[in-house]
């Protein structure tokens, strides 16, 4: 039992995420990571204490890093020490009440309703506004970024995130007024303002894909770091999973995490996964279909093999391209000590097992006509008497018109016993197909009854009519897109001649 | 000698027999005169044509000249033959057997020569010859007629003159210069007369580089003349003003003139020094009394040897302006004369004789050494050997040849010297630019003042070290490589190595970026291509032969001692400071090292990171070359690997072309449609790489067709069973090849690699996997890759998985249900394995089938289709047609309409480029 739950850290240690995912982070947001590591208790105390101290201690968080420094020796004290943290603990307060003299008069002004009534549009004939009447200059402007960053750094973020918008309102300057959104980013996620940091992430999205990066590497670190920051809202607020994908999924964000952050797959891929829940609602933009998703995502996945791979990502390869289900259960299985360890997934853990098992489920019975209801319930992690519950409680939920399917069929096959009561649809993810999507291996359509021991299932004969369908499924799409090549290359030659 | 060396140079062997025989005919025509009078000719001239005969002698007998000689030999005796009725019977007779029995030994001679000195010879004296010979044909189609009128007093005697004729072009030429001179006196003086007023209107209208130009030609004139014994006083007079006058103009003039002239007037005032030096008695004489020298013109033009009058050095005359008249032995006494302080002179002097038709670049060197021993500072050394070097890079100028080994090896051991001298002494530096030249060392070290101290000489050691690599290369590319003697060449690349880590050092020093780049590229390309061992047992023999504390900045030996980390210190050094075709090269040279160490995702993802692919084709012919052996050796690498899919891709743009020897830089095109054109071929001639380089065409083939193979045969099978399969071409010389062996009505045991691999092919596609494997492992060009036994067990893995497959996708239609257990058993694979590779085909909906899992079998799924639905089908494959003849037509009409959109369109589809990593891995959906 203790070698189990040792392979399992050591598993979990193997495939920990936070050391490179801590590189591309603010010291602040690192700091829950080590809080959540230190619960785990996957590594050494220790060292994550020290890791903790060397984190904090050239932040303004003095008091806290004393007492870390007396946790990590164990109680001793140091007096040179001591008095170090003293002193700047007293230079910090100083600064503190400095700064924020000088900002409170500023903030008064700015609060004034008459002030915010008198507030146009336009950045600089608001400033010229302030300079006339409140004699509030741009150099007293900037004070508040220096204060915002002074709060920030004491841990007190939803202060530096107050201080922030107020700078953004009236800043001119395109440099700090970016890096005062990627504090304002941090300051809602640190205050778990998930509401706000969305918003946060739409605005620094924007800047970074809208700016004009003199030096492509520069934009790419800034790609980065934002998907990496994003990780903390997306995974906590409620439609996450799918602002997510968008993002991941984005072209230039997709080869950043190619160049720089393969490792950001493994949330790609448990976001995925989880969010197969629309996968039966048509979505506006046909990119955003679960099926063209989870095509992309096995591309990419199988690119960057060679170069990361996790539990998570090669359940997904050797799910749909490898087509080992062998594999993917004994993936899954690690995929769950994995998660447990995760600080982003962990509370997704559930829900991906099961969408995973879900996923595996589908992809075996696809191509089975005869199952072992043991076999499959050894495949899905539950025992043979769970199976049947599953099965029996989709039967009842099921819809009328899939009984009467069942009830049909059950006339057709020749053991038609057990099928009256246990007859059912496992995956009833009945996908008409004549969909739009040209991608027919990840949809599924077919039926399954229980048979005793074994589940049977109906798989759609490949008819004459589907081979029909399946040739000139794509004839119009095409036929369309070469009316339309053709109506632009008159339209191009007419332009000239006109 | 090779073959193909002989054949670049058929030419200019014929023009000096022609020459040569023409030579004779003038030779044998005035002989009759020159018989006659034979003892009357002066003492000096006797002398003269002697030493002269005895350098020809002394100096082996060009191969050339005495295969014309026996080529001709009939000829010259029916000539002969002729003259004995005239002249002298016995004389002539007597010199006849000596010519022969002479030319015969050296036939002999050069026949049982060694091959090794008998190209060396061959070589220099074919350029020798080729260069002589043109001169001598022009002059003495002007000096034609005129040799006729030759006076009695200028006959040879008569023991000398067949050789003279025949092989000893130096004599016969400077006898025709004098044959020139006594005819066309009158118009060479008018030629004198009207370049003395040219120059004299363009000083006066301060061009000088008018004046400049002018002056070389009259002292070419002035040249001749002088050769033949004869120079007009009016060329001391014009010497003596222009000199007063270049002297009197000084640098404030110079700056007002603009830049060209001031420059010419610069040199023009050096060069002006310097002749005016050697007529300095003379310029005396004249400025002491202009008349009486003006006067006694005739007189003075009877005296045979200007040298001699001009108090000057003989052996300079003999090195530079007559070209070796002057035989060894008489130039032992007269080198000693020479003193340290001399040297710049001599020098100069070479340094005009250089490049010149008529100079005798063997003689030049043999001087040079001697210059060099003599010389006594460094500078002077440093001098000395920078001219050495550049004659001996001289001694051969076509590009069919290479430079002689002794050649070669001298330059070697010179730059050594000169690194030697360079290190010991840190005040001198050679360096490409110099601000101005300097006559002599005084200057120099004055000009040093304002430059930190050092001494700076004009050179590029970079440059130096290019030739010398380039003719290394150029000979491995001329020797059979099946000889010893190539890999006896060879065994000179490590001193050639070492040459370069050690230069690398000096530039490093001197700190010239550009040239440190250039030379760091050459040091990377004498390593790129070879495996890790191999570069590390090279860096090790060169380390050894450097001092140990040596050590480099670009390259210390701290952190460059295995193979990886010193190719990659060299190229990121040439990334960060090497201008763009350096940095593609080095790029280039970076992947295909990865390559070959096995590393396939490195190598790839550079190429793709690098873009390289995009610009390539706009690159020059040896990048583009590298380019494609960088490409072949991803593919081998790949191969290696097992990774069957991105070897073929990589392989199939080259493979596929049919011209793989040429774009490997491995052979030249065959001519097409008879065509010949020399110069293009000797261009591809220069292009293709040293043997040693090249990649095993036939081990890169087998590697394509086995990958095709693996490739194909699935597919091919799936496009037969299924009719509604479009046909989708992997690889056209595979499918070109497997028909052609379909056709043959009888086939036999297979013989080579190429019909090993069809008749393998042919067993898989028929699921008898077990001949298959037999046949592929029955290749014997396997042996040649590392690790045999991997690849093997590999390729055995390969074989069984697509066997089944194969097997599968074109027998599905015979079977209701196959246990998995019987497949497992026939294609000796485990039941996992079985499984899994079923599954795929399954979830593709390969086949049509679906698994029982409880019986552990594939059942397949019959449809049987009614009339009706099958002119369902035939419906909609008759539209998909139409379809596709519209796309057709349309992309038919545009391309005529619409360039820009065609021009697109060829840019996305073309399989030769591929941007990036998706489009890369993504080219299955493309074909």
């Amino acid at each position: 039992m203790s070698s189990e739950v040792k392979s399992a850290s050591s598993l979990a240690v193997k495939y920990d995420l936070s050391q490179n995912i801590m590189q591309h982070l603010d010291r602040h947001l690192i700091f829950p990571l080590l809080e959540f590591l230190s619960l785990r208790h996957t590594h050494d105390p220790k060292e994550l204490l020290q890791a903790k101290y060397d984190l904090l201690k050239d932040t303004n968080m003095t008091d806290y890093v004393a007492n870390l420094w007396t946790e990590l020796h164990g109680g001793q004290t140091d007096e040179a020490l001591a008095n170090q943290f003293a002193e700047k603990r007293k230079s910090v307060l100083d600064e503190l009440s400095e700064l924020e003299e000088e900002v409170q008069g500023i903030l008064g002004v700015l609060e004034n309703p008459d002030l915010i009534a008198a507030l146009r549009q336009d950045k600089g004939q608001n400033l010229q506004h302030l300079q006339e009447h409140y004699n509030i200059t741009p150099e007293r402007i900037a004070v508040l970024y220096k204060f915002a960053q002074f709060q920030y750094n004491c841990g007190n973020y939803g202060g530096a995130s107050d201080l922030l918008y107020h700078f953004r309102a009236f800043s001119k300057d395109p440099e700090l007024n970016a890096s005062a959104t990627w504090g304002k980013f941090a300051s809602e996620i640190l205050t778990v303002d998930w509401e706000g940091a969305m918003e946060e992430l739409g605005k620094l999205r924007e800047m970074v894909d809208s700016r004009n990066f003199k030096d492509a590497a520069i934009q790419l670190k800034d790609r980065t770091w934002l998907l990496h920051w994003s990780l903390f809202p997306l995974f906590n607020h409620a439609n996450g999973c799918d602002t997510l994908c968008d993002l991941f999924f984005y072209t230039p964000y997709l080869n950043t995490i190619q160049t720089s952050c393969p490792w950001l797959l493994r949330y790609l891929a448990v976001a995925v996964v989880t969010n197969q829940n629309n996968a039966n609602q048509k979505p506006r933009n046909p990119r955003q279909s679960y099926q063209r998703r989870m095509r992309d995502l096995i591309r990419i996945i199988n690119q960057e093999s060679y170069e990361y791979s996790d539990p998570v990502t090669s359940f997904v390869s050797a799910l749909y391209s490898e087509v080992d289900f062998e594999k993917a259960q004994r993936c899954l299985r690690e995929c769950e000590e994995v998660l447990k360890t995760d600080f982003f997934l962990v509370s997704l853990c559930d829900h991906f097992m099961e969408a995973a098992r879900k996923l595996l489920a589908e992809a075996y019975c696809r191509i089975h006509s005869v199952i072992s209801v043991d076999e499959l319930a050894n495949k899905l992690e539950m025992d043979s008497a769970q199976l049947i519950q599953l099965v029996e409680n989709q039967n009842n939920t099921s819809s009328s018109t899939a009984a009467a399917a069942s009830s049909s069929q059950a006339n057709l096959d020749e053991s038609d016993a057990a099928s009256s009561t246990t007859g059912d649809i496992i995956p009833e993810t009945e996908t008409t197909t004549e969909a739009e999507e040209p991608e027919p291996e990840l949809q599924f359509g077919f039926k399954a009854k229980m048979d005793g021991e074994s589940i049977i299932i109906e798989h759609p004969k490949y008819s004459a009519f589907q081979q029909i369908i399946d040739r000139t499924k794509s004839l119009g799409y095409e036929s369309q897109n070469l009316e339309q090549t053709l109506s632009r290359s008159i339209a191009d030659l007419k332009l000239p001649s006109a | 000698m090779s073959r193909f060396f002989k054949g670049g140079s058929n030419d200019s062997d014929a023009e000096s027999v022609d020459s040569s025989e023409g030579n004779r005919v003038v030779a044998s025509k005035t002989k009759t005169e020159e018989s006659s009078s034979a003892e009357e000719e002066s003492s000096e001239e006797e002398s003269s044509s002697s030493s002269a005969s005895e350098s020809s002698e002394s100096e082996s007998e060009s191969e050339s000249e005495s295969e014309s000689e026996s080529e001709s030999e009939s000829e010259k005796s029916k000539e002969s033959e002729s003259d004995s009725e005239t002249s002298d019977e016995d004389k002539s007779e007597q010199s006849e057997t000596d010519s022969e029995e002479d030319s015969e030994s050296s036939e002999s001679e050069s026949g049982s020569e060694e091959s090794e000195s008998e190209s060396e010879s061959a070589s220099e004296s074919e350029s020798e010859g080729e260069a002589e010979s043109e001169s001598e044909s022009e002059e003495s189609e002007r000096a034609g007629p005129s040799s006729f009128l030759k006076k009695p007093e200028e006959a040879k005697p008569a023991g000398s003159r067949f050789l003279r004729g025949e092989s000893s072009e130096e004599s016969s030429d400077e006898e025709e210069g004098r044959r020139v001179v006594k005819s066309a006196k009158d118009k060479r003086l008018d030629e004198f007369y009207s370049v003395i007023d040219n120059m004299k209107n363009a000083m006066s209208g301060n061009k000088w580089m008018v004046v400049s130009n002018e002056f070389d030609q009259l002292n070419k004139i002035a040249q001749k003349s002088s050769e033949a014994g004869r120079r007009p006083p009016a060329y001391i007079e014009f010497l003596s003003n222009l000199d007063q006058k270049v002297e009197g103009a000084d640098k404030a003039f110079i700056k007002s003139l603009d830049a060209a002239n001031g420059r010419a007037l610069n040199a023009l005032k050096q060069r002006v020094r310097k002749i005016s030096r050697q007529f300095t008695s003379e310029i005396q004489r004249f400025r002491e009394n202009p008349e009486a020298f003006m006067k006694p013109a005739a007189e003075v033009a009877e005296v045979p040897k200007p040298a001699a009058k001009a108090g000057q050095d003989e052996v300079i005359v003999g090195g530079v302006a007559t070209r070796g008249i002057v035989a060894p032995t008489t130039d032992e006494p007269k080198t000693e004369e020479i003193s340290p302080s001399d040297i710049f002179k001599h020098l100069r002097a070479i340094f005009e004789a250089r490049g010149k038709k008529s100079t005798d670049r063997t003689e030049q060197i043999r001087f040079l050494e001697k210059l060099s021993s003599i010389a006594v500072t460094d500078y002077q050394r440093l001098r000395v050997k920078v001219a050495l070097l550049a004659a001996r890079f001289d001694i051969n100028t076509g590009s069919s040849q290479y430079m002689p080994f002794e050649q070669w090896n001298g330059a070697l051991k010179e730059l050594h010297s000169i690194l030697d001298i360079l290190d010991a002494n840190r005040k001198v530096v050679i360096v490409e630019q110099v601000e101005d030249e300097f006559e002599d060392e005084e200057e120099a070290v004055a000009a040093s003042a304002n430059n930190n101290g050092v001494v700076q000489i004009q050179g590029s050691v970079v440059s130096f070290l290019e030739r010398l690599d380039d003719e290394f290369t150029r000979s491995l590319q001329m020797i059979d490589p099946h000889a010893p003697e190539y890999i006896e060449r060879l065994k000179d690349e490590t001193a050639l190595y070492t040459l370069l880590v050690r230069s690398q050092a000096y530039l490093e020093r001197i700190g010239f970026v550009e040239s440190t780049s250039r030379l760091i590229m050459r040091r990377l390309e004498r390593v790129y291509y070879k495996p890790g061992q191999v570069i590390r047992a090279n860096e090790e023999s060169a380390l050894r032969a450097l001092s140990p504390d040596f050590d480099l900045a670009v390259t210390p030996r701290a952190t460059t001692d295995t193979p990886d980390k010193l190719i990659n210190a060299l190229c990121v050094y040439l990334y960060n400071h090497g201008i763009s075709l350096l940095r593609t090269r080095a790029m280039l040279c970076h992947i295909y090292h990865e390559a070959l160490q096995n590393r396939f995702y490195k190598a790839r993802d550079m190429l793709l990171m690098s873009h390289l692919q995009d610009s390539v084709h706009a690159a020059d012919i040896a990048t583009q070359i590298l380019h494609n052996r960088t490409m072949v050796q991803i593919g081998l690498c790949a191969f290696r690997n097992g990774m069957i899919q991105e070897a073929q891709y990589a392989l199939q743009d080259i493979s596929t072309t049919g011209r793989i020897k040429e774009l490997l830089g491995q052979g030249i095109q065959a001519p097409r449609f008879g065509q010949f054109n020399p110069d293009q071929e000797r261009l591809d001639k220069q292009l293709v790489l040293p043997f040693h380089m090249h990649i095993n065409l036939e081990l890169l083939e087998c590697v394509y067709l086995t990958c095709s193979m693996f490739m194909e045969i699935p597919v091919m099978a799936a496009a037969s069973a299924a009719s509604d399969a479009r046909k989708r071409v992997i690889s056209r010389p595979f499918r070109r090849m497997l028909e052609y062996t379909d056709r043959q009505l009888f086939t036999g045991p297979p013989e080579n690699t190429r019909e090993f691999i069809m008749q393998a092919s042919k067993a898989l596609a028929e699921g008898d996997w077990r001949k298959s494997e037999e046949l592929i492992h029955a290749i014997k060009i396997w042996s040649l890759m590392p690790d045999t036994d991997k690849i093997k067990s590999i390729l055995s893995d390969k074989i069984r998985e697509e066997g089944l497959r194969t097997y599968l996708l074109s027998y599905a239609a015979f079977f209701d249900s196959v246990s998995l257990d019987s497949l497992a058993e026939t294609f000796d694979l485990p039941l996992q394995r079985v499984t899994v590779i079923v599954s795929r085909l399954l979830s593709k909906r390969e086949i049509h089938a679906a698994l029982d899992q409880v019986h552990r079998a594939v059942i397949f799924e019959r449809v049987e289709i009614n009339k009706l639905e099958n002119m369902a089908i035939s419906l909609s494959e008759k539209t998909a047609q139409l379809h596709e003849a519209n796309e057709k037509l349309y992309e038919q009409k545009t391309q005529h309409t619409n360039p820009q959109d065609n021009r697109r369109r060829e840019k996305t589809g073309s399989v030769k480029r591929r941007n990036d990593r998706s489009d890369n891995r993504g080219r299955q959906d493309m074909n």
